[in-house]
């Protein structure tokens, strides 16, 4: 019987609480304070300088250079076929989409810059990260939502518990524009967040210490429901989660019966990212077994459910130590 | 061998330059119709591509939403795509209701048109109007439909560029397999819109004149909108209730050239491996299939390397088979371009009909298949291939078995 079980063996965080696992960590240490990223240097990140970069698009593709450092995961010919990235945005890339409507505006269709027009389809980051490090498996890019990010997660684990791909890239990305910030529901800040998933007796093989098991997996219309699917689907009740993390805007129904953090509150709204934060947050304290530090719980968790909402849908995942 | 269930196609509906319905849509293909026209939906003076795969017939009535007849174009196109699929699939609402029923849409420019007039009025409004800016995302069409119809399960809006129907399809599949889900409402739609136009022609894949796809003298695509949606149901969910299928999604792939954002993958390996990693899905020898329903846009590029992945996909079972490009009839349905074109494969599958190439004038010798140039022609099919490939280096290809 084959081991189908999914772990998250890295991080890559482009986040307004650390750019960074090692960033990360501290301010899991040290108590998360979110301040505004700014713009990154790219070429601190990347093999190779770039001509343009919607800032999303950069988020993204930085986040993903972290995520495979910290695999220590180089994609060659050999492994480039049997490793895939999944990303979810739910704002995409509006920052160019807004410049070029603007030159459309300003100067007419004759001169319509086709470079702006090509960085700002929604699959731009999907497609960067794919050509920048040469990955050549399973994409895909949701556009669904708030929880576009978690749903990546999920089609990647799905991906590599149905043995499709080896390792696979799940990331998330949103940055804002002054038209878009009134979709915020707390203070907005651009993130990104890559997570490398594989599966444990892979991850095993080559030597890559796991993090957290993906151990369950909900999706659907509504957080109360994705959440029981979650819990449901790794085999365990809601008196066994220790730590429920939700950008959900409303009370959960399991709400009361774990420890509590509202993702909005105390990260800022990173659109599709802030779930993906949640789930390295995690991550790190599972796999570091350490506690976080201001978020109120005494022990590192043992089982978390982390869950990303929004009125177009919403999704769940119970993430637990891998070696349970 | 895992068993999985399968996935059955159990409903399917379609808006194209042809009109509204999927028959329609059959009979202009079987036909041999020419679908493109003059654009008249915005001043096109200034555009060097005047002409384009137009839906025509807009009046759509929404009896399970009157309201819809004011909303935007592109959600008009998807909703009765919706509705069309839901009923030929012989379902309800509340059948609907009852399932673990997914909606898996699929956009390369999704509510552009919507944005844009945002961003216009943000400029003499110091704020911007939150009910409006909902309706501007990207995921807003799916999660709308999905509640219009009732659905509970899960929700997808995916954006693969050109490639973004059949990955929805085979999304929605992997749903189904999983377990996620019970039935699937999946599909794609796009909308000629200001924004899409200029920046596809500023891309200078469009030609002046016609297209033509697979001939020596062809010099580029003409774009166009629509939708189209299948409903897939796992076998078992299908049986129950009665329905009717006779094609069944069998096997999926999408991946990335991981080469360039625009410039293309001469050597065409990543289209090749996601028809092998499809076939592979399916379970389908390359000697079972009986017909590829071709991305063929009409580019240069395009239609040479696919031909050679094809080719060498299937080796000589590749000179056998009837393979059509229906981007000659609608042109290419952006978001909309794979689904309606997997449509087509699984009318094909079931009426045994293959939909000609138009427009074909001169042969190329590195496109040297059968794209059935003199018209319709008659086959058996059992595995029909659909391929679709997208700005990004996306590629998505679905196979289909005549159950």
């Amino acid at each position: 019987m084959p081991d189908d079980r999914v772990v998250i063996t890295a991080v890559g965080p482009v986040t307004p609480v650390g750019v960074g696992r090692a960033e990360l960590a501290a301010a899991l240490a040290e108590g998360l304070e979110p301040v505004e990223i700014g713009q990154l240097n790219v070429e601190d990140y990347l093999a190779s300088a770039k001509t343009y970069l919607d800032p999303n698009s950069a988020y993204a593709l930085c986040s993903a250079a972290l995520a495979l450092k910290d695999a220590r995961l180089t994609v060659n010919d050999d492994n480039a076929a049997s490793v895939g990235v999944s990303f979810g945005t739910r704002l995409a890339n509006v920052t160019t989409v807004e410049s070029y409507l603007k030159m459309l505006r300003e100067q007419g269709v004759k001169l319509a810059s086709p470079l702006l027009f090509i960085h700002g389809y929604p699959n731009t980051s999907v497609s960067l990260s794919a050509i920048e490090f040469g990955i050549k498996g399973t994409s895909f890019n949701f556009n669904s939502g708030r929880f576009a990010g978690l749903q990546a997660l999920i089609q990647a684990a799905d991906e590599l518990g149905s043995g499709g791909m080896s390792v696979m890239l799940a990331g998330a990305a949103d940055t804002y524009t002054e038209v878009t910030r009134a979709a915020a529901l707390g203070a907005p800040f651009g993130a990104a967040m890559t997570l490398a998933l594989e599966r444990l007796e892979g991850a095993s093989a080559r030597g890559a210490q796991p993090l957290a098991e993906v151990a369950g997996c909900g999706l659907v219309r509504s957080a109360d429901d994705a959440a029981s699917r979650a819990l449901a689907d790794a085999g365990i009740g809601a008196s066994d989660i220790d730590w429920l993390l939700s950008d959900a805007a409303d009370a959960l129904d399991i709400s009361g019966r774990a420890h509590l953090t509202e993702l909005i509150k105390v990260l800022g709204d990173c659109g599709a990212a802030t779930a993906m934060l949640g789930v390295a947050l995690v991550a790190l304290a599972v796999g570091e077994g350490k506690p976080p530090a201001g978020l109120g719980l005494a022990r590192a968790p043992r089982n978390a459910l982390v869950v990303s909402a929004d009125d177009f849908g919403a999704a769940a995942i119970v993430l637990k130590k891998p070696t349970d | 061998m895992t068993t999985r269930p399968r996935v059955l196609i159990t409903g399917m509906g379609a808006v194209t330059p042809f009109g509204t319905g999927v028959e329609v849509l059959w009979q202009g293909l079987t036909a041999g119709r020419d679908g493109i026209r003059p654009i008249d939906r915005f001043d096109m003076t200034d555009y060097r591509v005047k002409v384009g795969g137009v839906v025509g017939e807009t009046d759509f009535e929404f009896p399970e939403d009157p309201g819809l007849a004011e909303s935007d174009l592109g959600l008009r196109f998807c909703a009765r795509a919706v509705r069309e699929a839901v009923e030929s699939a012989g379902l309800t609402r509340d059948a609907l209701a009852e399932a673990d029923a997914a909606m898996v849409l699929s956009t390369n420019f999704g509510p552009a048109e919507r944005y844009q007039r945002l961003c216009e009025s943000s400029l003499t409004d110091a704020t911007t109007d939150p009910e409006a800016l909902r309706e501007s995302l990207l995921g807003f069409v799916a999660a709308y439909l999905g509640d219009l119809w009732g659905l509970r399960g899960p929700r997808a809006m995916i954006s693969l560029s050109c490639a973004s129907g059949n990955a929805a399809l085979g999304y929605a599949a992997e749903l189904l397999r999983r377990g996620r889900a019970e039935v699937a409402v999946a599909g794609g739609y796009d909308l000629i819109s200001e924004f899409a136009w200029s920046g596809l022609i500023a891309l200078r894949t469009m030609t002046t004149k016609r297209i033509t796809p697979f001939d020596r003298n062809r010099s580029g695509t003409i774009f166009g909108e629509g939708a189209g949606v299948m409903v897939l149901e796992t076998e078992s969910h299908a049986r129950t209730r009665g329905a009717r299928a006779a094609v069944e999604l069998a096997g999926h792939h999408a991946n990335n050239n991981a080469f360039h954002l625009t410039a293309p993958d001469k050597d065409g390996a990543s289209i090749v491996r996601a028809m092998r990693r499809a076939l592979e899905d399916a379970r389908c020898a390359p000697e079972e299939v009986d017909h590829v329903n071709a991305h063929g846009t009409a580019t240069a590029y395009n239609d040479r390397v696919e031909t050679a992945a094809i080719k060498t996909v299937l080796g000589t079972r590749a000179y056998e088979i009837p393979i059509n490009s229906i981007k000659s009839m609608i042109g290419h349905l952006m978001g909309a371009a794979s689904i309606v074109e997997t449509i087509a494969a699984a009318r094909t599958i079931e009426t045994g009909v293959v939909p000609p190439t138009i427009n074909f004038e001169t042969p190329d010798p590195d496109c040297d298949l059968n794209y059935c140039t003199a018209g319709a022609e008659t086959h058996e099919v059992r595995c029909a291939v659909s391929n679709a490939a997208g700005l990004g280096g996306c590629n998505s290809v679905v196979v289909l078995r005549r159950l």
